[in-house]
């Protein structure tokens, strides 16, 4: 499993290799003293997993993975920073406390998932089992794109549709179409994106538009359904008879 | 506290419970009264609108006294003092209570036998028995006030210890810095793979650094060559951390090396300068620190790369806010902080004034003091 450390102090990044040395499955590829840095080591090396310090000069670690794509697996690691912990709190992220515990360091990688279909060298396309980062001012999550439902459009922002969590991110809904796999997330109308394992029924709606419900209720029991426009219905209707 | 007692909601106003009770005791005394004379034969039964006299004066009478117990403040004075005031007022009181019974009962209740051809004897007798009732009453009375008083007085006393022991633990908190001394540990354990000595140098400037945040929350003031000292075992320790990227200069005049300065003032402010300055800038930045003697006060300059942005770091300026309380606390108007972008740095500017402010000026702004009796 190829690992990214980034954090701004040398002795820190030190002292976390050394502890690293003790787990062979785990290979450094590089190390990043900022988020800048950390963008580019990321783009070359395409880590498994990254060792991410919150505070550094410049951007902090939230807003370098806010920049990202595709999240690799992250494990933070902070000396105390009570705005972090509470983010980490709200949704059991995984993060180290500096100096970090070598018992503690080894439950983390323990908890790791194995890599998936690292051959590919390059991949342009988010797949489902990628995972992506979303912040929503204090809270943070990392989502498997396997369990977003639907992407919407609000101003500039996107609403993230998963579980029973729905944050507004700042993202361009054109942009995410670009990225994400055509065969699993598709356009519905100017609006929405929906992703294809999450639909339950398609019913025919006015002037050759598509109804369809997705297999999650609500909080109000009405199912969540979004409406194909016209122009996507043709295309709608092929994708789903391949 | 004399004028705040008077406003304590709890005696000021009139309570349901008072005029329940105010209205059972004298029912209950009027009643057993007028029983033990129906038995010993001394009157007759019917004399239910003479009781609803009694009651009334008695209750009205008695209020009049509680409100001149709280008018003149008798709960504060001491036993020597309160013994003849209650008599006197009681007495006069009692003079009020045997007029107001003399003219309801001759005016209202004219079947009776009128008051007025009684004997002088008769009267005496029934001033003695008012007076002597009248001091009861308040004797009563007053202990309730001092029940009342003593326990909110032992109230007040808990909420300032834990006031006391609440900001005496933020301060230590505040001053521990725990961002800095878990990253320190941090870099230590990498040290002492790396470089074995300098682990021990550092463990070493840790301890210091600790042992001065603890011993300073009891001091008011420290020689500045003392606090010279621990910024510069501050600065060793960030510099292992920053290492090239922060550069450190000091320059101090001998001459006021032992002026004394509040604790812990000059390290928050070099903290200050390394977190929100230097350690913002992915190249790091230069230090200066400087002091110099003024006019009756000591002049203590820190330059800084960076730029000034009030508020913008996580505690909203609450560092600044709370060195800027200590020196007006300490020294009055006299005490001067400034911060400001100067030419690219970051310029922070104290003046620290030799003397302390008297210890009267102190207490006339404190919220603590009491007023004046």
């Amino acid at each position: 499993m190829n690992a990214l450390i980034i954090d701004d102090e040398r002795l820190a990044r030190k002292e976390l290799t050394s502890l690293l040395a003790a787990h062979e499955h785990i290979t450094i590829v590089g190390e990043a003293a900022n988020a800048d840095e950390a963008e580019a080591q990321i783009a070359e090396h395409r880590p498994d997993l990254i060792f991410l310090d919150i505070n550094m000069p410049g951007r902090t670690g939230f807003e370098l993975l806010e920049s990202l794509e595709r999240a690799p697996q992250v494990i933070f690691v902070t000396a105390y920073d009570e705005h972090a912990l509470k983010a980490f709190s709200v949704n059991a992220l995984d993060y180290l406390l500096k100096p970090i515990d070598p018992e503690r360091l080894a439950a983390a990688i323990a908890k790791l998932d194995e890599p998936q279909d690292t051959s590919l060298p390059t991949r342009e396309v988010l797949r489902e089992h990628d995972q992506i980062f979303l912040k929503d001012s204090d809270r943070c999550w990392f989502v498997t794109l396997k369990d977003v439902r639907s992407f919407e459009s609000e101003g500039n922002y996107v609403r993230v549709r998963f579980g029973d969590q729905k944050p507004l991110v700042l993202r361009s809904l054109n942009k995410l179409e670009e990225k994400l796999d055509p065969l699993v997330f598709f356009r519905a109308n100017r609006k929405h994106i929906i992703n294809l394992r999450w639909v339950e029924s398609i019913e025919p709606w006015f002037s050759g538009g598509l109804m369809v419900k997705l297999k999650q209720t609500g909080k109000d029991g009405q199912p969540e359904t979004i409406e194909v426009s016209r122009r996507q219905a043709a295309r709608f209707r092929d994708l789903l008879s391949l | 506290m004399r004028w705040s007692f008077l406003h304590t909601p709890f005696l000021d106003g009139p309570r349901p419970l008072y005029w329940l009770l105010q209205l059972a005791s004298w029912s209950l005394f009027v009643g057993l009264f007028y029983a033990w004379n129906f038995i010993n034969d001394r009157s007759r039964a019917d004399v239910l609108e003479l009781m609803f006299m009694e009651v009334f004066i008695g209750i009205s009478v008695s209020h009049l006294f509680r409100g001149i117990i709280l008018r003149k403040n008798l709960v504060q004075l001491d036993f020597g003092l309160l013994l003849p005031r209650l008599v006197l007022y009681a007495t006069l009181l009692a003079v009020a209570a045997i007029a107001l019974e003399l003219v309801l009962h001759d005016t209202l209740l004219m079947h009776y036998k009128p008051l007025h051809s009684e004997p002088l004897v008769s009267h005496l007798n029934r001033l003695i028995n008012w007076g002597l009732l009248l001091i009861i009453w308040a004797v009563a009375y007053l202990a309730y006030c001092y029940f009342v008083l003593n326990r909110r007085e032992e109230i007040r006393n808990l909420r300032l210890e834990t006031a006391n022991r609440e900001n005496q633990l933020n301060t230590l908190r505040a001053q521990m810095n725990p961002h800095f001394m878990f990253n320190a540990l941090n870099s230590i354990r990498a040290l002492v793979d790396e470089d074995p000595e300098q682990a021990k140098r550092a463990i070493t400037q840790l301890s210091a650094i600790l042992r001065n945040a603890m011993a300073s929350v009891k001091r008011r003031t420290v020689p500045l060559g003392e606090e010279i000292d621990i910024v510069k075992a501050y600065l060793a320790l960030e510099s292992m951390r920053y290492e090239e990227r922060l550069r450190t200069q000091i320059q101090v005049d001998p001459a006021v090396e032992r002026n004394l300065v509040p604790p812990m003032l000059l390290q928050t402010l070099v903290e200050n300068a390394v977190r929100h300055g230097i350690a913002q800038l992915p190249g790091g930045g230069d230090l200066f620190i400087g002091a110099a003697p003024g006019m009756d006060s000591t002049v203590v300059t820190l330059r800084n790369s960076g730029a000034y942005r009030p508020g913008t770091g996580k505690g909203g300026g609450i560092g600044l806010r709370n060195t800027r309380r200590r020196l007006e606390l300490l020294y009055g108007p006299s005490a001067h902080l400034s911060i400001r972008d100067d030419h690219g740095t970051v310029l922070t500017e104290v003046v620290i004034p030799l003397q302390e402010r008297s210890e009267s000026n102190i207490t006339s702004t404190s919220h603590e003091a009491s007023p004046l009796p």
